[in-house]
């Protein structure tokens, strides 16, 4: 069994899956356990093909005869990672979660199932003309996830920005292609890989523009700053939490992948590659300040977090475009940056499903998303708070968490190589500021949701446990990836060998380290460090915690003279970070789409009236010419006398 | 080919060309059940024979001439002539043209909630069936002289098709139809006039004959008969006012056929071997046809009657195949040919569906205004699933239909390697996603959220036409591909 054929397996038992789904509609938790069941089974084969592809050193497998579009190389198998391991997740969580919108679930499992296929295609194809097949598929899917709870008008607006706005990628990314093809005649990712130098010094305008609509393509499906502000922020609100998890999670990835394949596999290292590694970097960067900054200032918890996203992506961004510049001027601080911008992204589909899964948890619960009717939550959801937390602190890029050691990685890899690229450093500072920023935005959101005194109408206990189950072991994943950081830098090191020429071994870029055994070799210092790091943790926090126990005292609070209940002490969502919004515009508007009525108006000039003037004025010549038939005798004589008159006149003239 | 194989196939042709004369006056004379029932046997020979003869004639060129007109001076007046653009463009009406005629059994009778029928269906019938028989012989036709006479039978027929409610306001639509269409069947005749006194022949080869600035003139000629029969800029306005003919006409004539004989005809002209045309004639069709696209879609997305939305949109459509044949007579690449010849086929069946669901509704609701809709997607759950395929179909979404010929023009248009091409390409895409996503918006509006009060009684749909509406949504992913096999083979030389 090559990983090829664990592959279509997968697939196989998704598009099985989504047509059994959607006849279960009415059985909500025996769809949603039958949407669970073949969803992991598909989504483990496809793990397995992914580590499979990852592990060997083989050459990439690929399918035959008419499967021969799909193409499993170790980049792919990243992502393909993140994908089945983050659906596996959505799909326990969504058991229980989508009874609460007593909806028929045949319009929800069968497209999830079908979303998970398409972000899977997407990723596993070699041939161009498929890729815009699958995304576009991808698109569609997705597009009926957002719009499942279609009975609020804001959540179909939601949909429309976001079909607008994918197809519009599409768009952006078929015009590419098809610029491509007209100059290599073929779809194939190699062949067209192979075209490009050539393309480079014939037609560098060409080039550049084809490069540009990549990143515009693939850029506005990542949600970078400008473009993720016109749809993200709408859409990830209007999803259901399952697929709101996977579309923050994952999908957004795949418009990384895109900028991967292009800008890395596809782009030989050259200048160009420093031109465009600066451009990504600067987007990544500008979208990480402004999409945390407008985090500060919502407080509708999933709106919060898309904008989080949308910043989250500005450090993959940042790593990506950082690396590729870095490499091309043959830094070996490009393979850092590389690798941070990568294992970002690996870490931020865990910590933002989370997040997402939280916020879910909570509006099951609780029936809102808007933080200030929430508070106290701690007691009555003790999982649900320790998983949110656990996630709050790793996109905080906290130690001994996952977003620590990628974070890390960016801002040493940016910052020290001030001398090949100036900015770099600017954008470094960015990004510890804007972790600042995050840290901030996700005490407001910890703090509104889950802190404070349990109101007394909370009277629940924590979610079901199979969505107990998924945060767990997310939060968990978290943990681990954090700790255990050799183990995603390893795939993705794996991962980066057929796309980078003249890779450093492994050794070199991860570290040496002390053997503790002949038999343990593989072990490095990049194990050795975050344990270090993690045990420092834990005795400091003992040491103060023994510290603080006896300092502790209880006390009234003081109002200045005036009694209050202490329920209504609560620090207002609304009044967090007051003087940064009062400071900074980070109210960027969201364009909205026409209206019907206004283009109505607009539109009657053309299309039907632009005749009516001339079409009555040949109606007046008509009606006066109508006159010459008054029905005397004598008027007819005198036009005949006339009409001979002009006959005469004319022979004469023309004898 | 063996004589025998000939002798087959040229009764095929007299067999097709003469069953829907037949027929129609066959279905003069019937009344309601017995008019459906012959005009879709009528239909559905017609259609079968279609089929037959794609498959004996597969890609073969076979022209079978006879008749002449001594007094003119002009040999083989009267003829057929079978080639893929032929087959192709006989395979679409025919089977558009069946599912019409069922499809009007259903939408012809006193449970339409819009226009109840009692009578007229003799009538009906016949003009159908004539205007079937009118594109049969359009398709086959063996020189301009001849597609010209089918091309006017046309005319008539949407006419009196127009005006069957005979409402006010129907037979001034049908009236400006056709004023202006016959102001294109003018030039029309202006330009068979040239053809005749330069090159002494109606043959569709003949145009090789002709000095470069007669050619050049002929070709314009025609064009604008393809402008006015298209319903392009400036002849607009006959489209939309026809929506007042009955649904499954607007769905026959004003989508699959009738508005199609124009660009058969440029596409006739233009893939004739060797007629090198002049250049600067693609540029002028393409220009035009971007302008008259870009004012199709302001009025597309300000339309409320959804049936004058959709006719919008197939002067949008009709612009897309303009664009591609003129792209490729500019220099493009073969692509931008043959995706403006699929589009032929693609938008045929994709807008055939979207306004055979808008019968439907307007049988079921009594209305055509968006504003007036809502919520009917429980109700009519089949044509909910109907419209929506439809309208991915038509927007260009994988791998449904209109996606393969857009993409293909767009790749013709980025081959063109100067701005012509690259402002065709960008503004394919965008008016793709444009009217996609306000197709979308129109779907939601219709078949989502709540249901509207003054709808009443929401009509039950007979199976039959559920099984139709679902029969052509998954025709429009099954066409695509089996036109791509047929379009690949015009390797014409310019």
């Amino acid at each position: 069994m090559n990983g090829m054929e664990l592959l279509l397996q997968g697939f196989g038992i998704l598009v099985v899956g989504a047509i059994i789904t959607a006849l279960l509609g009415k059985w909500h938790r025996l769809n949603g356990w039958m949407a669970f069941v073949l969803g992991s089974i598909a989504s483990v084969l496809l793990l397995i093909s992914a580590i499979g592809t990852l592990t060997s050193s083989a050459m990439p497998t690929k399918g035959s005869g008419i499967f021969s579009i799909f193409f499993l190389d170790k980049l792919s198998s990243f992502f393909l990672l993140i994908i089945s391991g983050i659906s596996i997740m959505s799909l326990l969580y969504s058991i229980r979660y989508i009874e609460h919108y007593r909806k028929s679930t045949s319009l929800y499992y069968p497209f999830l199932l079908l979303f998970i296929l398409g972000m899977s295609g997407v990723v596993s194809v070699r041939n161009m003309f498929a890729f815009l097949l699958f995304w576009e598929f991808m698109t569609l899917t997705s597009y009926f996830l957002v719009i499942y709870e279609s009975e609020k008008p804001e959540n179909l607006l939601a949909g429309f920005r976001y079909f607008f706005w994918s197809f519009l990628s599409a768009g952006c990314v078929e015009l590419a292609i098809a610029l491509l093809y007209i100059q290599t005649n073929s779809f194939d990712m190699s062949i067209m890989k192979g075209a490009i130098p050539v393309i480079q010094e014939k037609h560098p305008f060409m080039f550049h523009s084809l490069l540009a609509l990549f990143l515009i393509g693939f850029g506005i499906k990542a949600g970078i700053f400008p473009f993720g502000n016109f749809w993200l922020p709408d859409a990830h609100p209007a999803a259901p939490s399952p697929v709101s998890a996977l579309l923050s999670g994952v999908m957004i990835k795949t418009g990384v992948y895109g900028i991967l394949r292009t800008f890395l596999w596809m782009l030989p290292l050259s200048p160009a590659s420093n031109i465009w590694g600066t451009v990504i970097s600067a987007m990544g960067a500008i979208s990480l300040v402004m999409g945390t900054l407008s985090a500060l200032e919502q407080t509708d918890s999933k709106r919060l977090l898309a904008f989080h996203s949308i910043g989250q992506m500005g450090y993959i961004f940042l790593g990506v475009g950082a690396g590729l510049a870095l490499l091309s001027l043959n830094s070996p601080f490009g393979y850092f940056a590389l690798f941070g911008g990568m294992l970002h992204l690996f870490n931020h589909s865990i910590f933002k499903s989370l997040l997402f899964l939280s916020a879910g948890s909570i509006l099951y619960r609780k029936g809102t998303r808007e933080l200030s009717q929430l508070g106290g939550l701690a007691s009555s959801m003790p999982l649900t708070f320790l998983s949110a937390l656990t996630a709050s602190l790793a996109i905080g890029g906290i130690p001994p968490l996952n977003g620590f050691v990628s974070k890390w990685l960016l801002v040493f890899s940016t910052s020290i190589p001030a001398r090949l690229h100036y900015e770099f450093p600017i954008w470094a500072i960015a990004g510890i500021f804007a972790s600042g920023l995050t840290i901030a935005s996700m005490l407001k959101y910890v703090g509104s949701a889950f802190m404070g005194l349990k109101k007394e109408e909370d009277n629940f206990n924590d979610v079901p446990l199979t969505m107990q189950i998924s945060q767990i072991l997310l939060a968990a994943a978290c943990l681990i990836t954090g700790v255990v950081a050799v183990l995603p830098l390893g795939i993705i090191y794996n991962s980066l060998r057929e796309s980078i020429m003249n890779l450093p071994s492994y050794e070199q870029l991860i570290g040496m380290g002390i053997e503790i055994a002949p038999k343990l070799k593989g072990l490095t210092i990049a194990l050795w460090n975050p344990m270090l790091i993690l045990l420092s943790l834990i005795v400091l926090s003992v040491i103060f915690y023994e510290f603080i126990r006896g300092a502790k005292k209880e006390t009234t609070i003081w109002l200045g003279g005036v009694l209050v209940d202490r329920r209504n002490l609560v620090y207002d969502p609304h009044s967090y970070f007051f003087t940064l919004r009062r400071g900074i515009w980070s109210n960027i508007p969201s364009i909205p789409l026409p209206r019907i009525e206004r283009l109505g108006r607009l539109s009657v000039a053309p299309g039907e009236d632009v005749y009516e003037p001339l079409i009555r004025l040949g109606h007046r010549f008509i009606e006066r010419l109508r006159k010459s038939h008054s029905g005397l005798l004598q008027t007819y004589i005198l036009w005949q006398m006339l009409g001979l008159a002009i006959v005469i006149l004319l022979i004469y003239v023309f004898k | 080919m063996t004589n025998g194989e000939l002798v087959n196939i040229y009764l095929l042709l007299v067999f097709l060309l003469a069953l829907p004369f037949i027929g129609g006056l066959v279905t003069l004379g019937l009344k309601r059940r017995d008019a459906d029932v012959v005009a879709g046997l009528f239909s559905l020979v017609v259609f079968v024979l279609a089929i037959i003869l794609a498959l004996k004639a597969g890609t073969r060129e076979l022209t079978f001439a006879f008749g002449s007109l001594p007094w003119l001076g002009i040999q083989e007046i009267f003829g057929f002539r079978v080639d893929p653009l032929a087959v192709i463009m006989l395979l679409v009406t025919t089977f558009v043209g069946f599912f019409v005629v069922v499809y009007s059994s259903f939408y012809l009778s006193e449970g339409n909630r819009e226009h109840p029928t009692t009578n007229g269906k003799g009538r009906y019938y016949f003009w159908l069936l004539f205007f079937l028989g009118a594109m049969v012989g359009v398709s086959i036709s063996q020189n301009f002289f001849q597609f010209f006479i089918f091309f006017e039978l046309t005319t008539i027929c949407s006419f009196a098709l127009i005006d069957f409610y005979e409402t006010p306001r129907a037979l001034r639509a049908g009236f400006t139809a056709l004023i202006t269409t016959s102001l294109g069947s003018l030039c029309f005749l202006a330009g068979l006039a040239i053809l005749a006194v330069y090159a002494r022949s109606f043959d569709f080869e003949a145009v090789r004959d002709l000095s470069p600035s007669i050619k050049t003139a002929f070709f314009i000629l025609l064009w604008i008969s393809a402008l006015a029969k298209g319903a392009q800029v400036p002849f607009q306005i006959w489209l939309p006012q026809a929506m007042e003919a009955p649904t499954p006409i607007s769905a026959y004539l004003h989508a699959a056929s009738m508005v199609k004989v124009g660009v058969f005809l440029i596409a006739r002209m233009v893939t004739t071997p060797y007629a090198s045309y002049p250049e600067s004639l693609g540029v002028l069709v393409s220009l035009w046809a971007l302008f008259s696209m870009l004012f199709a879609l302001l009025a597309f997305l300000g339309a409320d009657d959804i049936k004058k939305l959709l006719a919008y949109s197939t002067i949008i459509h009709i612009g897309y195949i303009l664009l591609g044949l003129s792209l490729w007579l500019m220099g493009a690449d073969i692509k931008a040919l043959q995706g403006g010849i699929l589009h032929i086929i693609n938008h045929s069946v994709s807008k055939g569906l979207l306004f055979l669901c808008a019968g439907v509704i307007s049988y079921a609701t009594g209305t055509r205004k968006i504003s007036e809709l809502g919520g009917l997607g429980t109700k009519l759950p089949v044509n909910a699933i109907a419209f929506t395929v439809g309208v991915f179909a038509v927007g260009g979404f994988p791998p449904f239909a209109c996606f393969f010929s857009k993409f293909y023009m767009v790749l013709g248009a980025i081959s063109l390697h100067n701005w012509i091409g690259i402002l065709s390409a960008v503004f394919m895409v965008l008016e793709s996603t444009i009217s996609l996503t306000w197709y979308t918006m129109i779907t939601h509006r219709i078949f989502m959220g709540e249901e509207r009060a003054n709808l009443g009684n929401i009509k039950p749909i007979p199976l039959y036409i559920n099984i139709i509406l679902v029969f052509l949504a998954l025709a429009t992913i099954v066409v695509p591909q089996l036109g791509l096999e047929f379009v690949k083979v015009f390797e014409v030389i310019r």
